[in-house]
């Protein structure tokens, strides 16, 4: 490799500062050598850049546009239908959870009224089933069991 | 919204179709993939739209995309990539310098790095800086692999 070939290499590319170009064009002005070098990088520069602008794209690819337009609308409508799907599946989802959720709570006072009632029943020796009463029927019973215990005690 | 998108495919098909076609040449070497790349970019690009920022040029985004497409084809398809290890490039060049064989015969000695630094800079006219941004090297690095592959190119031609 010549000394100066990169240099010649960074002047083609329009990469040295004037300084450096000065010094070298000056050089390759009394260097056969060089200014060969330099017309090789030159013809090359040219030749690619015509090479790759003869290249066209094939004819039949310019139909590609209406076959590029139909599978972009395809895809489209594939997402559409995925995402109508999983906003489907989310919905369902939302639904089954909250309907558990007041099961749940449901669920959760009803054993709270059947733990009073049993704790009623046994401090008042209340022997019905508590969880199948309805909790104004039971009061109204508790009141006539007192009244009953009082009348019991208290005789006239 | 459909048919802002199809005047968008349109505008974008007629202005990069060829460049995307000759960049994707550069690196598969294959007129036939490298036609089938332009229909996958274009796809890709309207499949990612929604990822692009704006921070680039379409065509460095559209560049981009076909750079990532062609490396794909290239791992899995194995492609012989005619490459040719470390050259003499220290070799005098012939005073006489003649081009003997095309330059499509010299592109195909070039490994698809080299060929497409050459495309990059010789056809679409990028800066040092925007083929760093694209293909991720530095800019000295670039200039080295430009210089080396152009000095292959050279000795190619001569032979």
């Amino acid at each position: 490799m010549h000394d100066n070939e990169y240099s010649i290499f960074k002047l083609v590319e329009g990469d040295l500062d004037s300084k450096e170009k000065l010094e070298l064009l000056n050089h390759i002005d009394n260097c056969p050598e060089c200014r060969e070098i330099l017309s090789r990088y030159n013809s090359i520069k040219g030749t690619d850049k015509t090479y790759y602008g003869s290249l066209i794209l094939p004819e039949d690819a310019q139909n590609d546009l209406t076959r590029l337009n139909t599978e972009l609308k395809k895809r489209k409508n594939i997402s559409l239908a995925y995402f109508s799907a999983a906003a489907a599946v989310i919905i369902g989802f939302i639904l089954v959870l909250s309907l558990s959720l007041n099961k749940v709570k449901q669920y959760n006072q009803n054993v709270e009224v059947k733990n009073v009632l049993v704790q009623n029943t046994t401090n008042n020796t209340l022997s019905p089933e508590p969880d199948k009463w309805d909790m104004s029927v039971y009061s109204l019973n508790r009141q006539i069991n007192i009244i009953m215990d009082n009348i019991a005690e208290n005789p006239l | 919204m459909k048919n802002q998108q199809h005047i968008l495919l349109k505008e974008l098909y007629e202005e990069f179709s060829g460049d995307i076609y000759r960049y994707a040449f550069s690196l598969l070497r294959d007129e036939e993939e490298a036609k089938d790349s332009v229909h996958e970019v274009f796809l890709r690009y309207f499949k990612n739209m929604d990822s692009f920022r704006g921070d680039c040029s379409n065509k460095t985004w559209l560049f981009t995309i076909t750079r990532n497409y062609c490396f794909d084809r290239l791992k899995n398809k194995n492609f012989n990539h005619h490459k040719i290890d470390d050259p003499d490039i220290n070799d005098t060049y012939q005073p006489d310098f003649e081009m003997k064989i095309s330059l499509n015969d010299a592109c195909k000695k070039l490994n698809e790095e080299e060929n497409e630094l050459i495309f990059l800079r010789d056809y679409a006219g990028y800066s040092y800086k925007e083929i760093a941004e694209l293909t991720g090297y530095s800019r000295d690095n670039i200039k080295i692999k430009l210089f080396r592959a152009k000095q292959k190119l050279l000795k190619f031609l001569s032979e």
